[in-house]
């Protein structure tokens, strides 16, 4: 080979090598899941445009994860190697839960960060504690401070948490009294609730007391320590709670699990269950123990019914225990820091808090809109209830405004026609400031809730395997989380 | 002397963009990764942290069991596959050499595709497999093979069958280079079978034991596909292997574990390999 030829072949060879890539300070990458067109999709594509307006040559460029489990996949490898490489994503808008609920249903996806208190602990986001500190425009004595809390790790905020939940007791006094039911175990911990709705021996009762959260137990993982406090009694014991509470919902009634884990293709199939079952959510429950969000339901029939129900939160120890539902994050290799910390603090104002900016339809319909299907979502409802099903961390004085935004979902979500006219009788109630106590429950821990959540649900729902089994696969599982992570 | 510059300069040149490619595919990443496990963390917020890593994973007790487990059927299986190849090497020795079509028919577990592998083992021992079935037939009580102690097994098995062919090949390549002319020496001066395997086979074979046992190490970290297929990325605490530990530890982005554990395994095996190199050596000191 001649000598030149090798020299043009050394130079073709490092070519790639010197070439750069260049730093663009006028985009901010922002990585997001799917949601539901009116949903958090649709609040970060109004604080866009917004934000686009107010600085003229910033773009933002906003990824939607792809749901597709192959395409997802690929996708995620491809971004956590160009995070590794310290040139991933500005900022990061993601729910803690790794299931999304979708215009076609529900579907449960690989999550980029399987457990966002291990992502603060190996770096993955950027300490923005500088600029959220001297941000004295934020209005922070009216954000839920314990929640706000989660968001710190060792001194240094990481995470903005946007929307949070607690577990809360609907319960139907006078139902429950009838059917036999201790009442003052509604003040006490979820094992001796549980215990007191079996007793009665009422599938209805028993249905109720089905609650698959982690916050129905007090032990879970220490982060600071790396260590499981979950034992394997407790865990044992509350699965064998929930195995005797199932087999007496079970032929009665239809346990929460049937109906919340209808997938992608069985729309039509929920949808006719519901129906055969005259059956809504869970209204016609006399015990539930469900979110935060189904306060802005059952306050109002309770009014308008006079006090039929009672809300209290679940109370674990001296408090409830919390999870937050939607967060935001500055990456770890950021490019422009100041802009991206004032593209996210948007997230916490009171027209994003309390979706002042959540894209409504032109037309308020009345009557029945039809209901999109699998095939067609063309003809989208408003999807009722909270967006992505969380309260705002902005929980002063978040009652009304929030009830005005459901009252308006009454004319336009899918619902059969004895329910909206229902629901229209109802939301010409204003809602009692009592209500609001709920928002100022004393919390006692937040959790970020991470795979291992949908992991204990699967747990519980797993038959003919005996309990400690499963407690002992579990808390194996729980401690390769924690070690790996 | 210039005549020789020159044809060392030009021999640079032309191994020059190999080197460039080495440098950048394996160097680099090399670096990184020793960068890596030194750190928590990137971009802006990596800091630090010196031999912090290796010091959190010796006190974590998941990766110590993969540690464990990973080192036992490294001991398990290499002593197994080492004296099971060696055994049918040497009763493969005389046929071999009239036969070519009995070494390729012992190298055929070893071309199977993984996915047939991981079917076969599923059709022998899930828990309706066919080994369930016989042992409900004996009237023994039904377990799922596949958890538990017993998986161990089935992996060291499936490792066996599937690779001690190919480490028969080389043991009897070496076994076939051993001069004639030694074992009928020794049978005149009245050596027995074992005395000739003793002082003429053993002593001739040890680089051959060596690369053979080089291979076998590699094709045991092969397995992990198999494992992986079998039991996904939690299988049973009995085979979670270092490669689960560090396969998991990518994808929850937990980098400085990653790398420090990768980097502990190779250096592991690094010392393993100086260790038996050098033992084979002094062995082979007699040829020199």
């Amino acid at each position: 080979m001649k000598k030149w030829m090798l020299w043009l072949l050394i130079a073709t060879l490092l070519c790639p090598l010197l070439g750069c890539s260049r730093t663009n300070n006028t985009s901010i990458w922002i990585v997001t899941e799917e949601s539901r067109w009116d949903l958090m999709n649709g609040q970060i594509l109004a604080v866009q445009k917004a934000f686009e307006k107010a600085h003229p040559g910033i773009k933002i460029r906003l990824d939607i994860l792809p749901t597709e489990e192959k395409e997802r996949s690929a996708y995620l490898q491809q971004l956590r190697t160009q995070i590794t490489q310290g040139h991933g994503p500005d900022a990061y808008l993601l729910p803690t839960d790794n299931g999304l609920s979708l215009e076609t249903g529900y579907l449960t996806v690989e999550p980029l960060f399987s457990d966002v208190v291990l992502a603060m602990k190996n770096g993955m986001f950027r300490d923005i504690s500088q600029w959220y500190d001297a941000d004295a425009d934020l209005g922070k004595d009216s954000l839920n401070t314990a929640i706000m809390d989660a968001g710190v790790l060792e001194g240094n905020r990481y995470v903005l948490p946007l929307r949070y939940d607690i577990p809360v007791i609907y319960a139907q006094q006078a139902v429950l009294e009838e059917a036999g039911f201790d009442l003052s175990s509604l003040e006490k911990p979820l094992s001796e609730l549980m215990q007191a709705a079996l007793s009665t021996g009422n599938a209805y009762v028993a249905a109720g007391g089905l609650f698959t959260g982690s916050q129905a137990l007090t032990g879970w993982i220490n982060y600071a320590e790396d260590r499981i406090t979950l034992t394997e009694e407790d865990l044992t014991s509350y699965i064998e709670s929930y195995r005797r509470l199932t087999d007496t919902a079970r032929d009665h009634y239809l346990v929460p699990m049937d109906v919340r884990s209808y997938v992608l293709g069985s729309y039509d199939k929920f949808v006719s269950i519901f129906q055969e079952n005259n059956y809504h959510g869970a209204i016609r429950y006399p015990l539930y123990i469900g979110s935060l969000a189904k306060l802005l339901d059952y306050a109002p029939i309770s009014q308008y019914e006079e006090g039929s129900y009672t809300l209290s939160p679940l109370k674990t120890g001296n408090g409830s225990i919390a999870t937050v539902t939607y967060y935001a994050a500055m990456g770890s290799g950021c490019r422009n820091p100041e802009l991206t910390y004032a593209f996210l603090r948007q997230f916490l104002s009171e027209d994003s808090q309390w979706e002042h900016n959540r894209p409504t339809k032109a037309n308020i319909i009345i009557g029945n809109p039809p209901r999109p299907t699998h095939q067609d979502t063309s003809n989208k409802a408003q999807t009722p209830g909270l967006i992505e099903n969380g309260w705002p961390v902005r929980t002063k004085n978040s009652l009304a405004p929030l009830w005005d935004m459901r009252r308006k979902q009454f004319y336009t979500s899918n619902m059969s026609t004895t329910d909206r006219f229902r629901y229209r009788q109802v939301g010409l109630t204003p809602l009692e400031e009592q209500w609001a106590q709920l928002l100022d429950a004393a919390i006692v821990q937040v959790r970020f809730p991470s795979t291992m959540d949908t992991a204990l649900e699967t747990a519980l729902n797993t038959l003919d395997i005996p309990a400690q089994e499963i407690a002992q696969q579990f808390l194996w599982d729980l401690r390769r989380h924690i070690s790996e992570g | 002397m210039k005549l020789q510059t020159k044809k060392a300069w030009t021999a640079f040149l032309l191994i020059l963009p190999l080197l460039i490619g080495c440098l950048v595919f394996y160097g680099a990443p090399f670096v990184l990764v020793i960068w890596f496990s030194v750190v928590r963390g990137n971009g802006a917020a990596t800091q630090f942290v010196g031999l912090g890593n290796y010091a959190k994973l010796m006190e974590n007790p998941v990766f110590l069991l993969a540690a464990k487990n990973t080192l036992g059927f490294l001991a398990v299986g290499l002593a197994l596959i080492l004296l099971l190849s060696y055994a049918i090497a040497l009763l493969l020795r005389s046929p071999a050499q009239r036969s070519s079509l009995l070494q390729s028919v012992v190298i055929l577990p070893y071309v199977m595709p993984v996915i047939g592998t991981v079917i076969l083992v599923d059709v022998l021992f899930a828990e309706t497999g066919l080994w369930s079935k016989l042992y409900n037939l004996l009237g023994l009580p039904a377990q799922s093979w596949l958890q538990g102690s017993s998986a161990f097994w089935i992996i060291v098995l499936l490792y066996l069958w599937k690779n001690t062919g190919y480490s028969v090949l080389i043991l009897l390549s070496g076994l076939l280079t051993i001069p004639k002319d030694h074992y009928d020496a020794a049978e005149l001066d009245g050596a027995n079978r074992w005395q000739k395997l003793r002082y003429i086979t053993a002593p001739q074979m040890w680089y051959s034991v060596f690369f053979a046992g080089v291979f076998s190490l590699i094709n045991a970290f092969k397995c992990f596909r198999e494992i992986f297929l079998i039991g996904g990325e939690a299988p049973d605490e009995s085979i979670y292997m270092l490669q689960h530990f560090i396969n998991n530890s990518f994808k929850k982005l937990s980098y400085g574990k990653t790398a420090a554990a990768s980097l502990l395994l190779t250096f592991l095996l690094c010392g393993l390999f100086a260790l038996c190199y050098r033992f084979v050596l002094r062995k082979e000191a007699y040829k020199r």
